[in-house]
């Protein structure tokens, strides 16, 4: 019998590829500027690798096993999220370990080698966090930039608790409605009204690099 | 202030981008699919794109199976069905319908572009100047409301 004859594999596409737009999102807004860049993969790429590999007989590491009961659109949905999400941090894990120090401090090839040691627990550097803080900035200040043209006032504060801490530390929707002093339901509305301004400022900035694009054609044919 | 919380998270980037993940979006579980085309048009992601894209990487893993002496799998074939030119159904009765009803409800998905009235006249002999007057009424009501619709659309987003 037919393991996936219900699925809606449009749907499927649909929702994780908006899965995926969120972890760029969030990332892009957490640590820093494009990180799938990097990969040489989209955010595009993700849902519909996840997908072909749990349709690939020979992939044994992403499969439908019948102890979840018949796939549904919505069942294979919630377990391709979870491949998605372990395979976009997966990318984040290795893409940080190729930016790790070498412990080999020595450049010269005639000079002695010697080697870096850290403390096994060293307190983030100031240069550290300032780094930090500014790959957070360009989409925090386009936001910003953004609410001079819109305001907000209650997402801007919205924002302002979760993200203008010393420590990164957001709040569950819970506790920021009990900071706010507002019922947790107008959370989720200020979350909702967020995305819809994360992804207007998206898509102003895909149209950027879309005619950037067009503009200089002969530097992506020289790629 | 923020120490008293509950459940302190640490500054890994992986939790700190989990932990953004949550502040900045709502649980996509129980999200309606229009909600989410609505959100990717928002993005300006173009869905026939996505599936045109993935129809092709699933032909290339079909084609890739066949030079290996396998035949595409249910599900494979299945999803190349779906991914496929919406304008061509499948043998199926069943799957035909199904594919003919989300071509349709795609046509009226929001964010999808401007809204154009397209009519057709079907009757004996030439249209009177009462028929015109009479579809061009239907039309410019018809234009209205898309207008409307997507005017909402444009001030929800």
């Amino acid at each position: 019998m037919e393991q996936f004859k219900d699925v809606d594999w449009i749907e499927v596409l649909e929702r994780l590829t908006l899965e995926s737009l969120r972890l760029f999102n969030a990332s892009h807004f957490a640590t820093e500027e494009r990180v799938l860049a990097s990969f040489g993969d989209g955010f595009e790429d993700l849902p519909q690798e996840v997908i072909l590999g749990l349709l690939d007989e020979d992939n044994p590491k992403v499969t439908w096993s019948s102890a979840r009961g018949p796939a549904t659109t919505a069942g294979v949905v919630a377990y391709l999220r979870k491949v998605l999400r372990n395979d976009f941090y997966d990318r984040v894990r290795r893409k940080r370990l190729k930016k790790q120090r070498s412990i080999v401090t020595s450049t010269a090839d005639d000079e002695e080698v010697s080697y870096l040691v850290e403390s096994p627990d060293p307190t983030p550097a100031v240069d550290d966090l300032l780094i930090r803080h500014e790959h957070v900035a360009p989409l925090r200040k386009r936001l910003d930039e953004d609410f001079k043209a819109r305001p907000d006032e209650d997402l801007q504060l919205y924002l302002m608790l979760q993200f203008d801490g010393h420590e990164y530390v957001p709040y569950t929707p819970r506790d920021a409605a009990k900071e706010l002093g507002v019922d947790v339901k107008q959370i989720y509305l200020l979350k909702e009204k967020l995305e819809r301004c994360m992804n207007r400022l998206f898509k102003e900035e895909l149209e950027a690099a879309r005619a950037e694009a067009h503009e200089r054609p002969h530097e992506q044919e020289a790629r | 202030m923020k120490g008293r919380m509950n459940k302190k998270r640490d500054n890994e980037d992986l939790d700190r981008i989990e932990a953004t993940y949550d502040a900045l979006f709502n649980d996509s579980d129980e999200m309606p699919i229009e909600d989410v085309r609505r959100a990717l048009a928002a993005a300006g992601i173009d869905r026939s794109v996505l599936r045109e894209r993935l129809h092709e990487r699933a032909n290339a893993m079909a084609r890739a199976g066949r030079a290996k002496g396998q035949s595409a799998s249910p599900a494979l074939a299945r999803l190349l069905e779906q991914t496929g030119d919406a304008r061509t159904l499948p043998a199926d009765p069943k799957r035909a319908l199904d594919k003919a009803k989300r071509y349709l409800a795609d046509l009226f998905t929001p964010g999808t572009g401007g809204a154009q009235v397209v009519g057709s006249f079907r009757g004996e002999g030439e249209l009177s100047d009462r028929d015109k007057k009479t579809i061009d009424e239907i039309d410019a009501e018809l234009q209205a409301r898309a207008e409307a619709a997507e005017k909402d659309d444009t001030a929800k987003t």
